[in-house]
């Protein structure tokens, strides 16, 4: 079959008929009754250059990630070994583009005995996934093709498409996500661990050949009763895919047997690297359970750990959920298999579950317990997820382990997928993000670390993005993220942009932020709790993002004093299929030019001081990650950046009397004054001051009046100058004379002149500026009729007075 | 007969026309300025202790409606012209508001009594004074404490050796917010050992105080250290006080008042320096005001004709 060129969805159908083709989609998902979950994550390493184990594999790209140049044009090709439209199952296949441009996708069906079908190509929009119903595409080659597998492939860069299938029968989903098969089973060996609710399962194993040419399988399975006698041989044309039934095909009982609750099945196989991929689909219609068995390749890991982030605590829907990790010992020697459960609790800890060691000899089977090490651990109530991480004794890969969380009626199954934390992928993906009607799609950041890590989280969506703050994770911490509910609460981004609320699709992007690459899973669960349905994704990109082109954020910002704002900077983040989004950074080691105008913390945390200006600068480190043909290496560039602020100046307002004058005995005058701030708030006054200058007659410093009759010790400093802090707000003013008052008592008076005035750095170059004046302070001695003789101090129409006597 | 009752009660009536004026304050006149509500804390007796140094001296007045007073010398052993420090905290342990009306800065509200290392005892006069001045009416909330420090050579001079005894209590009572009386006996007591002169000691002090204004932009800590710097009345303060003027601060007028305190030839050269340097300044003007005190108090005639060579040139 000739190829045609790249050709949409919608130049393949038309508008209506695409139309159609969602409400197909809708009405299928409705009828769900209740969900099943696989677990299915493509683990790479940054040494695959090349991922295409394919048959049709070009030459290896030199680069995947970085510079603009990159264009990328390399072909890549992913495989899905299993889709079916028989007996009521519908499938939906769904692809993600990472890329920022549109990606044609070539897609080649197989049927189940490996006749070829090559459909025209299908145009993935940049940035965003899409969903195609198969009984829609391939209606004109049904029933022939009812059934198969299907190898996808584009021009672009290595992992920036990403495809699923989603089976669903009868309110049942089975996922796949597609994978580079060499690339994820280098060895011709394939081992895979099963857990069952029940013997009373229904059971099916899937096994299709990738390649060109013939392959045969030897099938081991270890779980059933009668036992197999000997190892199943099972010979693939190109292309071929069998649909087996455990009992029958493998272990040879035509009529039944039963199959345990664990176990699990071995494959060898003649072929190239990948060229056969399976799957145990594990189903129990009577309860609505359905899981998916993959296989991993034990040559594989390079620890004896498999860590997993986002396992399910609690119940949902009020359905208590149970936690089940089994664990197969494909090893020749016994070991002994251990793990914690990190969760976060409500102050933000990370608090660690131990799972009790647990002994497995050799060639057996056992289910972990790790359901009654979470009950005595006491977790709380709130907490809803954790982490996972295993680990074993023996050698790397002689131990194949799963975990999932189900519901006590087994309507809901949540699976985790196990990464060997040493053999991350990059610390970067994107997933597709659907929050229409009751679907949720949630995002689980794990850190595999034992240090704290950061990374950054964005959803584009058509019309825009979403970017939000760099966040740091703790050690073993998952992070769970829900950008529909940061819709629905309209939670502003970092740039302050909430997400448009009839905004219900679109494509998530997460990346580390760091120097250190391959620390931190990610994946994505799509949930819809009242129809029972929830899935799991992980698409990792093929190296951490870019960040770039930093700029300080606000470039200048105008304050009042007290004012607090934050500086950082704002950068242009770069996945590596160029898809860019800005975000905000807060950047380290600020410093103010003037920290009497204003103050900054390392961090970037500016306060207004006082009146003025002043340059924040600060520091960011950019970086650029680039592939260099074996490994993604990070170039960091730390920038430095300056950011104006403005302060206002905060000065004394509304000066005023309080009251009148008071005498408050002993000749004493006082008065009362108050004042406000410009800014509403005394406490931006800090820096300023309030007071007076009297100045009394002459030029003599100290002033001494006349004694006799005023008291000889008297002094007045002249001028008197005297000041508050003017946060105060209000201070007293008391006019009096010192001493003892000396005979001859005569008439006798001095007046002094008051100003008020206040003064602040920020106004009239710190000098004084007056409040009010000139006030007259009168002291005098006068003769009190029949008494003898006083003393008076006026100010204002106010006076006190004291009587001397004779 | 008539005439001098006639005389008598004209007095009386002039008495009460002279005095119609006079009251009791109003302590509940004016709000509790912001300025202090940064010393009232949530934190305890305990936190306050571990916050002082080891050798502190530490006095625990219990009052009736759940108010504690506590007393500590910042260092019960000083030298002479040291400063020395008491921490003064009032911990509100009722479930009511209560109101402290501290007087005139903060300081008027307290009454000092001591008893001299000679056995002589002496009530010092109340810390008030001409002009303006903040007001001290404090507002402490339940559960929270009232903290001030008090520079007692602001009432004293402690210009002698020995222990000196010191009796306090507040000039009011501690009342309700609505102005209901809690609690009247709030006296407490400490004592202070003055030691011989020490000049490594003062200068250390001394040094310590400055460091502590250069690093802070908290007005109000700064002012008190340089209020407190400038009672180290001791030659070897002057360069220390000098550099309080250059610290744009904002507190040189603490540092012009302890060099004329000090009032040797070295603060004289200060004061005239900033003259100079500073010719149409506030500061020159404080700086000249200073000058022409030690001048008028000085028995020293090199300083006397010094300043007046200075400020009436011939």
């Amino acid at each position: 079959m000739s190829k045609i060129r790249p050709l949409s969805l919608q130049s393949l159908f038309g508008k209506k008929f695409l139309y159609l083709i969602v409400l197909v989609i809708f009405a299928g998902l409705s009828s769900i009754a209740f969900s099943v979950n696989s677990q299915i994550v493509e683990q790479t390493t940054d040494d695959e250059t090349t991922s295409n184990a394919a048959a049709k594999e070009k030459q290896p790209a030199k680069s995947c990630c970085g510079g603009e140049s990159l264009t990328a044009n390399q072909s890549y090709t992913l495989v899905g070994s299993y889709y079916s439209l028989k007996e009521g199952q519908e499938t939906i296949l769904m692809f993600n583009n990472k890329g920022p441009e549109p990606l044609a996708v070539n897609p080649v069906f197989f049927s189940l005995s490996g006749e070829r079908l090559e459909l025209p190509a299908i145009t993935i929009p940049g940035t965003s996934y899409q969903e195609v119903d198969l009984r829609i595409l391939l209606a004109n080659n049904l029933p022939q093709f009812e059934e198969g597998s299907l190898q996808v492939s584009h021009q672009g860069i290595r992992l920036q498409l990403g495809a699923q299938f989603k089976i669903f029968k009868g309110g049942m989903l089975f996922d796949e996500q597609f994978v580079t098969p060499a690339t994820r089973f280098p060895s011709p060996r394939m081992e895979s661990v099963w857990w069952l609710p029940s013997p009373q399962c229904d059971t099916k194993f899937i096994i299709s050949n990738t390649t060109d040419a013939p392959v045969t399988a030897t099938v081991e399975v270890d779980g059933t009763a009668p036992k197999q006698r000997h190892p199943a041989t099972i010979q693939l044309n190109p292309h071929q895919t069998r649909v087996l039934d455990i009992l029958r095909d493998l272990v040879g009982r035509e009529n039944g047997g039963t199959i345990h609750k664990e176990g699990g099945i071995s494959i060898t196989h003649s072929g190239a690297p990948g060229a056969i991929l399976a799957r145990m689909l594990v189903s129990k219609e009577s309860t609505g359970y359905s899981s998916v068995i993959n296989f991993t390749d034990p040559t594989a890991p390079r620890s004896s750990k498999l860590h997993g982030g986002g396992l399910r605590l609690g119940s949902i829907g009020g359905d208590e959920l149970t936690l089940v990790v089994v664990a197969r010992n494909i090893g020749g020697e016994p070991t002994i298999v251990s793990g914690r459960i990190p969760y976060t609790n409500e102050s933000g800890d990370v608090v660690f579950v131990t799972i009790p060691d647990v002994n497995i000899a050799a060639g057996k089977i056992k289910t972990i317990n790790v359901e009654r090490a979470v009950r005595q651990a006491n977790v709380p109530p709130s907490v809803t997820f954790a982490g996972i991480e295993l680990e074993y004794t023996t050698a790397p890969g002689s131990v194949i382990m799963s975990a999932q969380s189900v519901s006590r009626s087994e309507r809901q199954v949540f699976q985790v997928p196990l990464l060997d934390p040493n053999r991350m992928p990059s610390s970067a993906g994107g997933f597709p993000w659907k929050a229409d009607g009751d679907y949720t799609t949630v995002v689980f950041i794990k850190n595999e670390t034992a240090t704290p890590k950061k990374y950054l989280a964005r959803l584009f969506y058509e019309g825009g993005d979403y970017a939000l703050k760099p966040r740091e994770v703790k050690p073993g911490q998952t992070m769970m993220l829900d950008f529909k509910q940061m819709r629905d609460e309209q939670t502003p981004d970092s740039m302050g942009k909430p997400i448009p609320l009839n905004v219900e699709r679109g494509q998530i992007g997460w990346s580390m932020v760091g120097a250190d690459n391959n620390t931190m899973s990610g994946r994505s669960e799509q949930v819809n709790t009242t129809l029972g349905v929830s899935s799991t994704y992980a698409c990792y990109n093929c190296c951490p993002d870019s960040i770039i082109e930093s700029q300080p954020s606000p470039f200048s910002l105008s304050f009042d004093v007290g004012g607090q704002n934050q500086f950082g900077f704002r950068a242009t983040v770069r996945n590596c299929y160029l898809s860019r989004t800005f975000f905000e950074f807060v950047g380290f080691d600020w410093s103010s030019s003037n920290l009497s105008v204003g103050e900054i913390s390392n961090s970037g945390w500016a306060t207004a001081i006082d009146g003025g200006n002043a340059s924040m600068t600060g520091y960011f480190e950019e970086v650029v990650w680039e592939n260099n043909g074996s490994h993604c290496v990070n170039q960091p560039n730390t920038v430095s950046g300056s950011s104006e602020m403005e302060v206002n100046c905060a000065y004394p307002v509304n000066f005023r009397q309080v009251g009148d004058g008071e005498d408050i005995g002993g000749g004493t005058l006082r008065f009362n004054y108050q004042w406000d701030s410009n800014t509403g708030n005394l406490q931006h006054l800090s820096r300023c001051f309030v007071g007076e200058i009297v100045t009394y007659p002459g030029t003599n410093d100290p002033y001494s009046p006349p004694s006799p009759p005023f008291p000889d010790v008297a002094r007045f400093d002249n001028p008197t100058i005297v000041d508050v802090q003017a946060t105060a707000g209000a201070l007293y003013d008391s006019h009096r004379i010192q001493g003892t008052f000396v005979r001859p008592f005569s008439s006798s008076s001095f007046t002094a002149t008051q100003y008020y005035r206040y003064k602040c750095p920020c106004l009239n170059r710190g000098n004084y500026v007056n409040l009010t004046g000139p006030i007259s302070i009168t002291r005098s001695v006068f003769e009190v009729p029949f008494l003898g003789w006083g003393f008076g101090v006026s100010k204002s129409n106010a006076s006190a007075k004291l009587l001397l006597g004779q | 007969m008539y005439n001098k009752k006639i005389i008598f009660f004209a007095k009386l009536l002039i008495l009460a026309v002279y005095l119609s004026g006079c009251g009791d304050i109003d302590n509940n006149a004016v709000n509790s300025p912001l300025s202090q509500k940064q010393e009232v804390q949530n934190m305890s007796p305990q936190e306050m202790k571990a916050d002082n140094t080891p050798n502190l001296t530490l006095n625990d007045v219990k009052m009736s409606q759940n108010i504690h007073i506590y007393l500590s010398l910042a260092n019960s052993k000083v030298v002479l012209y040291e400063p020395i420090i008491l921490n003064f905290v009032l911990q509100n342990d009722s479930n009511q508001n209560i109101k402290l009306d501290l007087g005139q800065n903060y300081k008027e509200g307290f009454i000092f009594t001591v008893v001299f290392p000679d056995g002589k005892v002496s009530q010092l006069p109340q810390l008030t004074r001409d002009g303006i001045s903040t007001i001290g009416n404090v507002l402490v909330k339940p559960q929270q404490t009232y903290s001030q420090r008090i520079l007692l050579n602001e009432w004293l001079d402690f210009d002698s050796t020995g222990s000196y005894k010191i009796e306090g209590r507040l000039a009011e009572p501690i009342k309700t917010e609505d102005g209901k009386i809690l609690a009247i006996n709030s006296n407490f007591n400490t004592t202070v050992n003055v030691q011989p002169e020490n000049a490594e000691r003062l200068k250390r002090v001394s040094a310590a105080l400055v460091q502590s204004i250069s690093e802070s932009d908290n007005w109000k800590e700064n002012s008190e250290a340089a209020l407190t710097l400038g009672y180290v009345r001791h030659p070897i303060a002057v360069p220390f006080l000098q550099k309080v003027l250059s610290s744009d601060k904002m507190v040189e007028s603490f540092a012009i008042k302890g060099l004329e305190r000090i009032g040797n030839e070295e603060a004289v050269q200060v004061l005239i320096t900033i003259i100079k340097e500073k010719s149409d300044s506030e500061l020159a003007l404080l700086s000249k005001s200073a000058l022409q005190r030690i001048e008028n108090r000085s028995s020293d005639s090199g300083i006397k004709q010094k300043i007046n060579q200075f400020l009436y040139p011939r």
